[in-house]
């Protein structure tokens, strides 16, 4: 029986025990028939230049074409929604033009149209690269990632809605305990939690901070005159 | 020094003392979360500022600006995740110092390389209020609307040059978020712009609609959409009070660190990403032991910290003193202000002193109050770090309902934010940056409306740069172009080599 774990770190060049390679994870496990449990969790080195490092993701060929696509639609709009129609162009005074409604829009435009026309070409570049080097391209997938985010903005519109005709404070701890069982926290802890939790935003931002939620609820209408009131002020 | 007396009796207000603890505390716990970071909480709190005074309001911000470094730092030193993402660079040497048994002392150098940075910065800007107030009261004349302008297209041009790699792509988010603002209706003609004959775009998007979208409701559905973080163990044994002396071993890179991060912070658009890169390759390149950086070097986690918590105070400087805010979170404290009705800009030394020492001196109180409650509830606070990610994205989104509805009680608002937070989601996957979007909406509007403003004095384009700060700030624009070009092609040959 061997026991590796004898030899203890701060005894060893600590750059030899730092590294979580395979080698070393075998080290520290025991041959007691056990399976491994670190004792801290593995090391996930973060790299000083990859601070600032960019590398395109999947999908980002096709968010840049939609990108390009924006910038294409609102350039094209330029003449029609910012005021361009009715310019006056003075020949002497530049100060009168600059104070038309279509300087503003024509800046923006002027950044955002060549910066998503040279961002496509780079992206465009990027893909015909990882096409030749037979790299899979993975933007079906990233596309359903995109498409699974528009489940929980239906949820949030719901909610929303909600909010008008059962309160806010209902509507929040439903909506809180609902969403936590469909993310797969299904025990009554986690729901309890999420109820409570709620509860306690709902006092802290509507009872106490007084924000503005809706207050012509179809709920709140129904209860007691005094009641009623009394939902209205406080929740 | 009357001005002085009267920003400390500001803070003295109950409330004000109130909001300080709370956004002292708060941002603590916000840091320490992985997953919610001070942008999205102040995005969330916003709306909630509208309802309080203004000195509350940006105390409460402030607060949760100047704390949830130190709070990002426990997660990044315990289990190797930073808790908001300038710490990044402290999991580097913190987590090796924890994996050998060093977690307290780690921790106690974060907080005190922490502290050093944020009071170095405070004490440099409070020191120049005091030693040339009386000058930057003459200031206001010099900046007419031009010049603003200037200043607003130079803050545009750090922002997209900081963005080295992305430069395209901060440049057209940058534009888009400038048409984001201009929807509406245009306030000296009365022209509806980019509404296509949709009554509710008339009113234009809100700045804060938007924001709680592209940030929080982004983030909501990033954490709702992707997995829990496998849970993690904590080792942590050992006081913290020794490790807080341990920084005067390392006066120099302590030093240097502070300075980084005070002129980093101080340049639009930079921040704590390079403030943090410079201090780390400085201190490098200083050390007796270089190769023990990356490994648990206690010098590497004291440059990190102290330069990425020195950065919040110096950010304040071009936000008040041009009106020009260099990224998200000044960004968003621009909109107090404008709620507030203070203009920040160069008439802001003559009209309220005492408003600028206040914002420091609480900045300073916020730095002590967050040493002294880590010293004592570090294993508290470490707890929440394991709130699952799925979980928290729930509550952000519930969080963001409040931010989007009370601002003008309207539900259009609410799908506005819905459509921001999708944009902001596809975003965060393709790790395009977030913030051009929000200044380009900020430093966009200053633009046109100093360019309007300032118009009847611009006979042709040379009157644009004919004054002395609008003529020196376009000299700096060039210069820093200049100098950006030719390291790109330098580096460009260097790898082709």
């Amino acid at each position: 029986m061997t026991e590796f774990r004898s030899a203890a770190p701060s005894q060893t060049d600590p750059r030899q025990t730092l590294r979580s390679t395979p080698a070393n994870v075998a080290l520290r496990s025991t041959d007691q028939g056990t399976g491994f449990k670190s004792f801290i969790p593995t090391e996930r080195r973060f790299n000083v230049a990859d601070l600032f490092n960019f590398t395109r993701q999947r999908g980002d060929l096709l968010f840049s074409l939609l990108f390009l696509g924006a910038a294409l639609f609102l350039a094209v709009s330029f003449f029609g929604e910012s005021g361009w129609a009715d310019r006056d162009l003075p020949q002497k005074r530049l100060g009168k033009a600059l104070k038309q409604p279509w300087v503003g829009p024509l800046i923006a435009v002027a950044i955002f149209l060549p910066a998503a026309l040279g961002n496509f070409a780079l992206s465009w570049r990027r893909a015909r690269l990882d096409r030749r080097k037979h790299k899979p391209n993975k933007t079906r997938f990233e596309v359903v990632q995109w498409i699974r985010a528009i489940e929980f903005i239906a949820y949030f519109i719901i909610y929303t809605r909600s909010i008008e005709i059962i309160g806010y404070l209902f509507a929040t701890m439903i909506f809180a305990a609902l969403m936590v069982y469909r993310l797969g926290y299904r025990s009554w802890r986690w729901v309890g939690i999420a109820l409570a939790t709620s509860f306690v935003s709902v006092l802290f931002f509507r009872t106490m901070l007084q924000i503005k939620t809706p207050v012509n609820i179809w709920l709140y209408n129904q209860l007691p005159a005094d009641l009623a009131r009394f939902m209205k002020v406080y929740f | 020094m009357d001005a002085l007396m009267t920003g400390l009796q500001n803070l003295l207000e109950p409330q004000v003392l109130l909001a300080l603890l709370i956004g002292s505390l708060g941002g603590l716990v916000i840091g320490a979360v992985p997953g919610i970071g001070p942008a999205i909480a102040i995005a969330i709190l916003l709306p909630a500022t509208v309802f309080l005074p203004d000195l509350v309001s940006l105390v409460l911000l402030l607060g949760i600006y100047g704390s949830s470094m130190y709070g990002g730092a426990i997660p990044a030193i315990l289990i190797n995740t930073p808790g908001t993402p300038v710490n990044a660079l402290t999991t580097y040497d913190g987590y090796s110092m924890t994996r050998r048994g060093e977690g307290p002392r780690a921790l106690a150098l974060a907080y005190s390389a922490s502290f050093y940075g944020g009071t170095f910065s405070i004490l440099t800007a409070l020191a120049a209020l005091m030693l040339f107030g009386p000058y930057l009261r003459d200031l206001g004349a010099l900046f007419g609307s031009r010049d603003i302008f200037m200043a607003a297209v130079l803050g545009m041009v750090l922002l997209i040059l900081a963005h080295r790699q992305t430069m395209l792509i901060a440049a057209g988010l940058f534009g888009f978020g400038m048409l984001i603002t201009l929807v509406g209706r245009q306030s000296l003609r009365g022209f509806e712009r980019y509404t296509y004959g949709v009554e509710e775009l008339a009113s234009g998007f809100n700045l804060i609609v938007v924001i709680v979208g592209i940030f929080a409701l982004s983030q909501a559905l990033f954490l709702m959409v992707g997995k829990d973080d496998p849970a993690k163990e904590i080792r942590f044994k050992g006081g913290l009070f020794r490790g807080l002396a341990e920084l005067r071993r390392y006066p120099a890179v302590t030093a240097i660190s502070g300075v980084y991060g005070t002129i980093m912070g101080i340049i639009p658009g930079v921040g704590e990403f390079v403030a943090q890169f410079f201090s780390y390759a400085t201190a490098r390149s200083m050390s007796k032991k270089p190769e023990q950086f990356g490994h648990g070097s206690p010098e590497g986690l004291i440059a990190s910290e102290t330069a990425n918590n020195a950065v919040p105070a110096a950010a304040m400087i071009p936000l008040l003193a041009l009106g020009v805010p260099g990224e998200a979170l000044t960004a968003m404290m621009m909109v107090v202000f404008f709620d507030a009705g203070v203009k920040p800009g160069p008439d802001i030394f003559e009209k309220s002193p005492d408003f600028l020492f206040s914002l420091f001196i609480a900045l300073l109180i916020i730095n002590v109050l967050v040493v002294i409650a880590l010293l004592f509830s570090t294993r508290l606070i470490a707890r929440m770090i394991f709130i699952p990610n799925r979980f928290l994205g729930v509550f952000i989104m519930i969080f963001a309902f409040v931010g989007v509805f009370s601002i003008r009680n309207n539900f259009f608002d609410c799908v506005v934010a819905a459509l921001f937070g999708f944009v902001g989601y596809i975003l965060r996957r393709l790790e395009w940056p977030l913030v051009p979007v929000v200044l380009g909406m900020v430093l966009g509007s200053i633009m046109v409306e100093r360019l309007t403003a300032g118009a009847s004095r611009i006979k042709t384009w040379t009157d644009l740069v004919d004054r002395p700060v609008s003529g020196t700030l376009a000299v700096v624009i060039l210069v820093v172009i200049a100098a950006v070009m030719v390291s790109m092609v330098l580096d460009h040959r260097k790898k082709n080599r």
